[in-house]
């Protein structure tokens, strides 16, 4: 069988050790879909000790577009799925993923390649020059020291020849090797990143991260500094006729069809959104400052924006939020600080997420007289000035280069704090906000679960926000003023209920303290765990748009999702799959995914909370204080919204609850190992092979 | 801008009632370009009396709001899509060019193709293949009489060109307002629909049959008057968080 | 300004429950903003706090406008806070009767922020504070 149209059909694998490449077929691994799912079947070939370090040169990094990447599927395109062993959570460094926007993968595919697989580690500091076919690994000793604008500007520069007259570059000699008006795409790591591994990420453009898992100082471990791809060929569309029609029938359910409806424009829902929401850009400048809205290839949502400053420039959320309220409250209102520490970041490359956590337990270590001047953890950070940009930039700084307290945060926030003799004490009183894995807290595992359930069972903050938006913020931002929602509890509850096959059951979203640890919320988790494996990850829907559950401009307020992504798959390869073939491919991965935490140590013992979300509710006075937190319930019989802030977790439930998942799965409920049943059911007979060859499959029921 | 070289402020729109009933025309007058028309170069145009070269207009032209533009570039993704069955920028009769660091309204340019009322590429081209299309004045290729000189490419005023060399197909193109969007199952052209501007999700991109009026910058074009554009805040963030005193 | 029915204050305490507070003992507060998240904020004084209490339009609010933010504090911490931190029961006996009554958020607002409002003003007069001289 041929691949399917939207494939180039070819991956380019990387030895850095040898400097060599070669081509992986994509077909080999469709079944898989693209993304995430490539990414982890290529990682469990050709990773042969899945134990190792993330820094250890036989770690195996792979870059993944989908058939999605570079069409008119709606806020698709731009997105790359980054994996490979980690080296952020805490104890161990997960495999784990991390995901970028922007024009990465779209030039990848316009180059004819679905991806890049890392292997090895070069002997010398090298950055990867991809332009069509043309491969070359390029001495990167002089862009080591650079920022990531700095390395960017200066690959730009390198790659494209003078442009003609006319405007397009040529990608060659020949008149017919292809040009382009565009500028390469270029991910890069900041300066030195090897030195502050764990807090590292991979910066494209001026506002494209992936931060979680340091993928940055994994990049610098294989002294890889940047990947540059440039593309002048195109993706083939099997039904361009239905693309078309898809694409506009998609408008409708987005800002895109109701231009100049003011009254129509809803705000709490993802697809449907007004260009820029929430508006950082807008929001996190100083007044007066002027912008666009600014999206990724593709996108329809165009959530980012940029400034007549120049500053913050496509950051987006964490980007600004990791220190806005600081700048608030020392300075009565936004100012420059603010996009200041935008920039800070994604100049510098370093995890928004993790300095986010680091900067609230900072001030609070910096406020009860631990941290500062010739204190207990002495720092000569200028903290008479925080809430200014002088302070964000000094210590982002500080991270960069090892000194002050970065010399210890370089390594990470859970590591530093390991080191500082505070962990445990940190975060049983829940100061410092880690919930799993060392990972900084997002939201609120005691209140709304499936996020919390979501990334223990997984290997990271999930990031999904799928949910979120539709049982958290519309009933809470709502009840805070008194308004009835858009849709009601029982409504919001036929509506999941309907769009979550194969699971469909309306229990899914009880969050009541009963529904939390019930086996639909088994159902919910299982069902979030495939859904965004598949649809998010390998085919690389993005999480600012989708999933599409409720839609102020859909029928009866119902969104595309379980109809709109099959849509744009199918008219894009060519396929007919099902949204439920969608959600048993995403449950492959999964599978194959737990495996190789299995491999790395993972037991269902060690799968638990921080302490103080068994502890402490979030209440006033914690620093991860999100109250109040209104959520669908289901209780006596009838639907309503409620607020369940200050819940915290039972140590006994939560075990009962993973129990209730693990047998949903198919795993071992002793171990929460995978089963060879279920892996053989899966067509992965050989995965079960390798976990029983390490004595960590599954016992079987 | 630097590249404007040829605008609506070099030739004189006139209509001639008598031969041409209602349909727009723009002339040129007197000079070299004459004759060189007259040789049968240019095939929209027609001679008038006194010398008064008429030159038949674009049956309607794209405006674009480059502050309204996010820079997605899904009008270029649709524009080859829609003419060529794959997604593909290089091949895009429209191109989105930007500066991620660069400063708002200068860190995009649209550069869309502006139907000349004079247009060079149609002069420069030796065959007849960049010709005025009779029925809808719409400048395009015939691409069986493209014999790839590139001079089409080479004579456009603007930077980048907008007549573009097909690489894939070997013949030049150009935006022909979606008459030829053969992958596309919808009437193009002037009376039809045009890609970029349905696909476009801030409606940024807007067809007119009138001849806009144009500046050094480009068309002077604001899409987001009688939007809700302005409730947004791009056009000046309010006070944020000013509440803390 | 409404009239308060609270007791007069004299100097001393009216220099206490206007006083900003150490670090460790600041009122946790945050700003919500719809689609992203919650982020903590600490307020030092009671000035502070009647600032922090903003009339927010809830529908402009859950419509999403570019200044779509919730500055909250919990009513009954805030009540605690008032008493415990600031040393000021009546004000805070009052301000927790008013957070009894458990109505939405965005309608107690007004009347907790009234209520201080009129206690900042008692505290000055009782200070000999103007406006002008605030200024």
């Amino acid at each position: 069988m041929a691949i399917s149209k939207g494939y180039t059909g070819k991956i380019l694998k990387v030895d850095l050790t040898t400097g060599t490449f070669d081509e992986i077929s994509t077909e080999k691994y469709q079944s898989w879909g693209g993304g995430h799912g490539i990414g982890s079947a290529i990682f469990f070939d050709l990773c042969t000790d899945k134990t190792i370090k993330g820094t250890d040169p036989g770690n195996v990094v792979t870059l993944m577009t989908s058939p999605l990447s570079g069409t008119l599927a709606p806020s698709v395109a731009g997105r790359t799925e980054v994996q490979g062993i980690g080296i952020q959570a805490y104890p161990i460094g997960w495999f784990t993923r991390s995901n970028f926007g922007g024009r990465f993968s779209t030039q990848l595919k316009f180059a004819g390649w679905d991806g890049i697989v890392l292997t090895g580690k070069s002997p010398k500091q090298v950055w990867l020059n991809i332009i069509n076919g043309d491969v070359k690994l390029q001495d990167a000793k002089d862009l080591w020291g650079l920022n990531t604008r700095e390395t960017q500007e200066e690959i730009w520069a390198r790659v494209e020849p003078s442009k003609k007259d006319s405007g397009w570059a040529n990608m060659g000699t020949s008149r017919d090797a292809g040009r382009t008006t565009q500028h390469p795409a270029v991910l890069t790591s900041g300066p030195n990143a090897e030195k502050y591994g764990p807090m590292a990420a991979l910066v494209h453009d001026a506002g494209n991260g992936a931060g979680q898992g340091g993928f940055g100082g994994v990049f610098a471990s294989k002294n890889l500094k940047a990947i540059s791809v440039v593309g002048t060929g195109g993706v083939s569309i099997a039904d361009p006729d239905a693309l078309m029609k898809a694409r506009l029938w998609a408008n409708d359910y987005s800002f895109a069809g109701h231009h100049d409806k003011p009254a129509e424009y809803v705000g709490l829902v993802a697809f449907a959104s007004t260009p820029g929401r929430p508006l950082s850009t807008i929001q996190d400048n100083p007044e007066g400052t002027k912008s666009r809205p600014q999206g990724c290839v593709g996108c329809i949502r165009n959530c980012r924006g940029r400034t007549d400053t120049g500053q913050g420039n496509e950051s987006q959320c964490v980007d600004f939020f990791w220190y806005d309220h600081h700048d608030v409250i020392a300075n009565g209102h936004v100012t420059d600080a603010s996009p200041r520490a935008a920039d800070a970041i994604q100049l510098a490359g370093v995890n928004a997420f993790a300095v986010e956590a680091a900067t609230l337990w900072i001030e609070q270590l910096y406020n009860k007289g631990i941290m500062g001047k010739g204190k207990e953890i002495d720092s000569n950070l200028p903290f008479d000035k925080f809430g200014s940009g002088e302070w964000a930039e000094a210590f982002i700084n500080s991270i960069v280069t090892q000194t002050d307290i970065g010399k210890e945060l370089c390594k990470g926030v859970a590591q530093a704090a390991e080191k500082w003799g505070r962990l445990a004490m940190d975060t049983t009183s829940g100061i410092l906000p880690l919930q799993e894995w060392g990972l900084p807290h997002h939201y609120d595992a005691r209140t709304e679960v499936e996020w919390g359930y979501g990334s223990l069972m997984g290997e990271r903050d999930i990031n999904e926000h799928d949910f979120n938006w539709s049982v958290y913020w519309t009933p809470t931002i709502n009840g805070l003023f008194g308004l009835e929602p858009p849709v009601s509890a029982k409504r919001l509850s036929e509506i999941f209920a309907g769009k979550t096959a194969p699971y469909n059951d309306p229990m899914m979203i009880n969050y009541s303290d009963e529904g939390i640890y019930s086996e639909a919320m088994a159902k919910t988790v299982a069902w979030h765990r495939h859904y965004t494996r598949f649809f998010k990850q390998s085919m690389l829907f993005c999480d600012w748009a989708w999933a599409d559950f409720v839609n102020p401009y859909g029928p009866d307020m119902e969104g595309m999702t379980s109809i709109g992504e099959n849509k744009f798959m199918n008219a894009v390869t060519g396929d007919d799959m099902t949204f439920e073939e969608g959600m048993e491919v995403g449950r492959r991965i999964w599978n194959i995914d737990r495996a190789v935490w299995a491999l790395q140590g993972r037991h269902r013992d060690i799968e638990v909370f921080s302490e103080y979300s068994y502890k402490v509710g979030a209440q006033p006075g914690t620093t991860t204080y999100e109250a109040p937190y209104t959520m669908p319930v289901f209780e006596d019989n009838e639907w309503s919204f409620k607020s369940v802030a200050g819940r915290i977790l039972d140590r006994q439930k939560v075990e009962d609850w993973k129990s209730l998942f693990f047998k949903l799965e198919g795993w071992d409920i002793k171990s929460g190992w995978p089963t060879r049943a279920t892996l053989e059911e899966l067509d992965l007979a050989n995965v079960a092979d390798e976990l029983e060859k390490a004595g960590k499959l599954g016992a079987s029921a | 801008m630097a590249d404007l070289k040829n605008t609506a402020t070099e030739v004189t729109p006139v209509v001639d009632s008598k031969t041409m009933s209602r349909r727009q025309f723009m002339t040129g007058v007197g000079g070299v370009g004459i004759g060189a028309i007259v040789g049968g170069l240019l095939g929209g145009a027609l001679l008038l009396p006194d010398k008064v070269l008429a030159i038949q207009a674009s049956g309607g032209y794209l405006l674009v709001d480059t502050k309204k533009c996010a820079g997605c570039t899904s009008c270029m993704m649709a524009c080859s899509l829609t003419h060529h069955g794959e997604t593909n920028m290089s091949l895009s009769r429209i191109q989105i060019t930007q500066d991620p660091w660069g400063k708002f309204p200068d860190d995009i340019t649209i550069s869309q193709c502006r139907q000349c009322p004079y247009p060079s590429c149609v002069e420069a081209c030796p065959t007849g293949a960049m010709h005025i299309d009779a029925k809808t004045g719409v400048r395009t290729v015939d691409e069986a009489k493209c014999v790839g000189c590139e001079r089409c490419v080479n004579a456009c005023p603007f930077t980048p060109s907008r007549a573009l060399w097909n690489f894939e197909e070997k013949h030049a193109q150009k935006c022909d307002l979606c008459e030829g969007a053969k992958f596309w199952d919808e009437v193009g052209g002037p009376d039809g629909k045009r890609a970029c501007e349905e696909v476009c999700p801030m409606g940024a991109i807007k067809f007119t049959k009138e001849l806009p009026v144009q500046s050094a910058d480009g068309y002077e074009t604001d899409l987001r008057v009688g939007t809700v554009w302005k409730s947004l805040g791009f056009e000046g963030a309010p006070e944020s968080g000013g509440h803390l005193g | 300004m409404s009239e308060t029915l609270l007791a007069t204050l004299d100097t001393k305490m009216a220099e206490k429950i206007l006083r900003r507070v150490e670090a460790t003992e600041a009122l946790e507060a945050g700003i919500l903003t719809p689609m992203a998240g919650t982020r903590p904020v600490r307020l030092f004084s009671l000035e502070q706090a009647e600032r922090f209490l903003v009339l927010h339009d809830g529908k402009q609010v859950a419509l999403g406008g570019a200044w779509a933010t919730v500055n909250y504090v919990d009513p009954i911490h805030l009540a605690t806070w008032v008493g415990e931190v600031l040393g000021d029961a009546e004000l805070s006996a009052a301000l927790d009767t008013i957070a009894s009554t458990r109505k939405a958020y965005g309608y107690l607002v007004p009347e907790l922020k009234e209520l201080i409002a009129s206690r900042i003003d008692q505290a000055k007069q009782a200070l000999g504070i103007t406006e002008a001289a605030a200024e």
